[in-house]
């Protein structure tokens, strides 16, 4: 008996040990998909336009054949059918509602059904229930997709529009480009049709506004307004990468006591896509790829925190016919705009194994809902 | 010889390609809602297609 309890007591250090080397050395790909029960926080990373041959195409020409992005090492993997109301491919505006609101519109309007009902968003109904919230962009901060998560509608275009709400709506963090926006028509680089200058007023109910690389690395926390262009993102030093922008957004968000939901888009893969412009497209994914690590990063310490990449639609039509396993890629482009076929789903984190499989866009921020409480979504607003 | 400027929504793509010969009334693309086509408005030739990403559409330059 004094023997076996030996046995059993060696055992159970040894047991232990491993327990703890493997909690210190767990990577992306060794953690488990879900160790803890609760989603604290949800991360959910968009690649404008980013089809499953446009994460190949880059993984190619970084990394070779055989390698895979940083998204692409994310345990659980799915596909997403991405049509709109009224459009088997659908624009940003349509699929920014469906994954904000879990609700198909039209294309062209934001986070309303196509007769013009207004829908919660997910980042809505995440904030009144205590969360803080965040949105970064290479885009300007009002663009279709940041625009799907903080405002309400019926044309993309209605920009000045778009931005006075995602300030009234007090988002916590907003990083992205379109000072213009925000600026009074007096002003020279406005564009907007009237005199309400949204930056003093962003100013006076509490933001911290800021428009410079040194001036991010200075935050400490509380509500932020970045914005570091007059239109979109140069996605060039010395403007803050998207990695830094999701990194400090998420240092921000992660001061707050109950958690919260912080939406990043790489905006421009989608631009570089409509040119066919395919160096262009491997940039701005490995950009975006960069901010995904950042924030795997932060979810592989907090362990609370589920992170969720996608992306709106695919563009281009993009296709790899030919090539070699030195890099060279012979690809082909089937349409300068959007095509609607499936698009990646790839998730770490607790309840990550929920993303796996086929599913819809709208059915994302229901999955988001009820892995954070939240009662009654979709829901219409008032 | 003038120049036309017709202005499509990327998400569709452009019907028509560098160096066509387009008719008024040809599909050259669509508005921003999908069911809205955008036509030619006078007959002409394809000069230039260019995509400005800020409005995500593109710019069909016509010359006839």
């Amino acid at each position: 008996m004094k023997i076996g309890g030996k046995v059993l007591k060696s055992a159970y250090l040894v047991l232990t040990i491993l327990i703890v080397i493997v909690s210190i050395s767990c990577s992306i790909t060794t953690c488990p998909v879900s160790d803890s029960k609760e989603v604290r926080n949800i991360i959910f990373c968009i690649g404008d336009g980013m089809g499953t041959a446009h994460v190949m195409l880059a993984c190619v020409k970084s990394r070779g054949i055989d390698g895979k992005l940083n998204m692409e090492q994310m345990p659980v993997t799915g596909l997403m059918r991405t049509h709109s109301a009224d459009a088997v491919v659908t624009d940003s505006a349509a699929a920014g509602t469906a994954l904000a609101t879990g609700v198909k519109t039209n294309n062209g309007m934001i986070s309303m059904a196509p007769d013009g009902t207004k829908f919660e968003t997910i980042l809505e109904a995440a904030k009144k229930k205590g969360l803080a919230t965040g949105l970064v962009a290479t885009s300007t901060i009002s663009h279709a997709t940041p625009a799907s998560f903080g405002s309400h509608v019926t044309s993309r275009y209605m920009e000045d529009k778009i931005a006075e709400q995602l300030i009234g709506n007090e988002v916590t963090v907003l990083f992205g480009g379109g000072r213009k926006f925000f600026l009074p028509k007096t002003d020279k680089k406005s564009k907007r049709s009237d005199n309400r200058n949204l930056i003093e007023e962003a100013k006076r109910s509490g933001y911290l506004y800021i428009e410079t690389a040194e001036q991010l690395k200075a935050v400490k926390g509380g509500k932020v307004l970045g914005l570091f262009q007059d239109g979109p993102l140069s996605t060039e030093p010395p403007e803050p990468s998207l990695a830094e922008l999701a990194k400090k957004a998420i240092e921000v968000l992660n001061l707050e006591d109950k958690g919260f939901f912080l939406m990043v888009e790489g905006s421009q893969i989608d631009w570089e896509a409509h040119s066919h412009d395919a160096d262009g497209v491997v940039k701005q994914t490995l950009e975006f790829d960069k901010a995904v690590k950042a924030v795997i990063d932060f979810a592989l310490k907090d362990r609370q925190t589920l992170v969720v990449v996608t992306a709106d639609h695919e563009t281009g039509g993009l296709t790899i016919i030919g090539g070699d396993f030195e890099g060279k890629l012979d690809l082909g482009w089937s349409t300068g705009g959007h095509s609607g076929v499936t698009v990646p789903v790839y998730a770490f984190g607790p309840k990550a194994e929920e993303f796996s499989g086929v599913q819809d866009n709208t059915d994302i921020p229901k999955k988001f809902a009820e892995l954070l409480g939240i009662k009654s979504f979709p829901k219409k607003l008032d | 010889m003038r120049e036309i400027e017709i202005k499509v929504d990327a998400t569709y793509g452009v019907k028509v390609k560098v160096g066509d010969k387009v008719s008024k009334g040809q599909e050259a693309g669509k508005n921003p809602f999908a069911n809205e086509v955008v036509t030619c408005p006078v007959s002409g030739v394809v000069r230039e297609i260019r995509f400005e990403p800020e409005n995500h559409e593109f710019v069909i330059v016509l010359t006839n």
